[in-house]
């Protein structure tokens, strides 16, 4: 969106400033956000604009599944059996990698706190939606998530692919197991490639 | 600190063999590049991406890395390289038809003529299955340059010539509100 403000400060002239909202707000630009409130399992955004470069994703997410750690994906346009993922983790004991083949409603890309864990501990994610609106390629994830519990948890960098051409105008970030635990959040970004 | 758009190049022909972004501008504080890409030849083990700094080759270069196949956690280094080395980020024809490797790439203080320059990048693809190592990969990596010049230009490479669709954008990262240089 752009402003343009007339200024009459010199007598018989009238200045025109362009003053262009988005370039202010530089390359990233927030498209939504999502608090929740304990009865729902996902964040959902839709009729995404398409007219962004990539997409990020940023979760401060707990989880309600009744155990210590769940995990939490991401699926789009509704869409199911299109995913792929390969995972590197630490728990502080060991470093290992593991690969989803096929998951089915969509892909994992991290993990969270959840109802047994000390009170108050929330994950902290990203994610980077690769070419989110091509209608010629893949799409490519790379997320990492920071999931301490002071004692337990992990950390993890996960690429993910999802297998449409399709651009993605949907976009979910749900728990695993159950909903997401009240205050949770998930904020959308895009972010452009050009002015 | 706000993220800017310097410039992005995409790969529309068969024979691209470098994405060169020259004149770099000098009013940000740190770069971020963000690559989307896949290269015309074969080969299983995803190849990696190369930056050539300011049109040379020195030996002044060195990396680590840290990744994952799927099935086992390994870690490389190595010195005296003569580029920026991000490994294992760009799948090929060896790989299913529509991936492409991606990667976020940080380079701080870019411009800074007191210190050297050290890059770090998360990177990798996945192929929804296969056998490694000619799989997925997801990587952690740091590259370090002991130059104190200002980075003026990148040539991102890799083997051969990129793909269609293939494409890199590049950003500047400042602590002005409003976008310079640009």
């Amino acid at each position: 969106m752009a402003i343009r403000r007339f200024s009459t400060a010199e007598p018989g002239v009238k200045s025109n400033r362009f003053w262009d909202q988005d370039t202010q707000q530089g390359a990233m630009v927030p498209i939504g956000s999502f608090t929740a409130n304990g009865t729902q399992q996902s964040a959902i955004f839709t009729n995404i604009p398409q007219i962004y470069q990539h997409l990020y994703i940023v979760t401060n997410l707990r989880s309600q599944n009744g155990s210590a750690q769940d995990s939490y994906q991401i699926q789009v346009n509704n869409t199911v059996d299109i995913y792929g993922d390969t995972w590197m983790r630490t728990d502080g004991t060991s470093a290992t990698s593991h690969r989803d083949v096929s998951p089915y409603y969509g892909t994992p890309i991290g993990n969270c706190p959840s109802s047994t864990a000390t009170a108050g501990v929330l994950n902290s994610g990203t994610a980077h939606v690769f070419n989110y609106a091509s209608s010629t390629s893949f799409k490519t994830i790379l997320s990492r998530s920071a999931n301490d519990r002071n004692g337990a948890g992990d950390t993890s960098l996960v690429a993910a692919v999802i297998r449409t051409t399709s651009p993605i105008t949907v976009l979910h970030v749900f728990t695993s197991g159950s909903n997401m635990f009240p205050g949770s959040n998930v904020s959308l970004y895009g972010i452009k490639a050009g002015a | 600190m706000t993220m800017h758009h310097i410039q992005s190049i995409s790969v529309t022909g068969s024979s691209t063999p470098s994405l060169d972004f020259t004149n770099i501008p000098q009013t940000f504080t740190h770069l971020q590049a963000r690559t989307f890409l896949r290269m015309q030849a074969s080969q299983g083990v995803p190849f990696d991406l190369t930056l050539t700094v300011n049109g040379a080759n020195p030996t002044q270069f060195a990396f680590h890395r840290l990744s994952g196949n799927g099935a086992s956690v390994s870690s490389a280094n190595y010195i005296n390289d003569v580029v920026f080395r991000v490994p294992l980020v760009v799948p090929n024809s060896f790989h299913p038809s529509n991936v492409f490797g991606a990667a976020v790439i940080d380079i701080l203080d870019y411009k800074n003529t007191s210190k050297g320059k050290t890059l770090k990048a998360i990177g990798g693809q996945d192929i929804n299955g296969g056998t490694e190592p000619n799989a997925g990969w997801v990587n952690l990596t740091s590259s370090m340059w002991t130059s104190t010049s200002a980075i003026t230009s990148l040539s991102f490479a890799s083997f051969g010539n990129f793909a269609i669709g293939s494409r890199i954008d590049l950003y500047g990262i400042t602590d002005n509100p409003v976008a310079t240089g640009a």
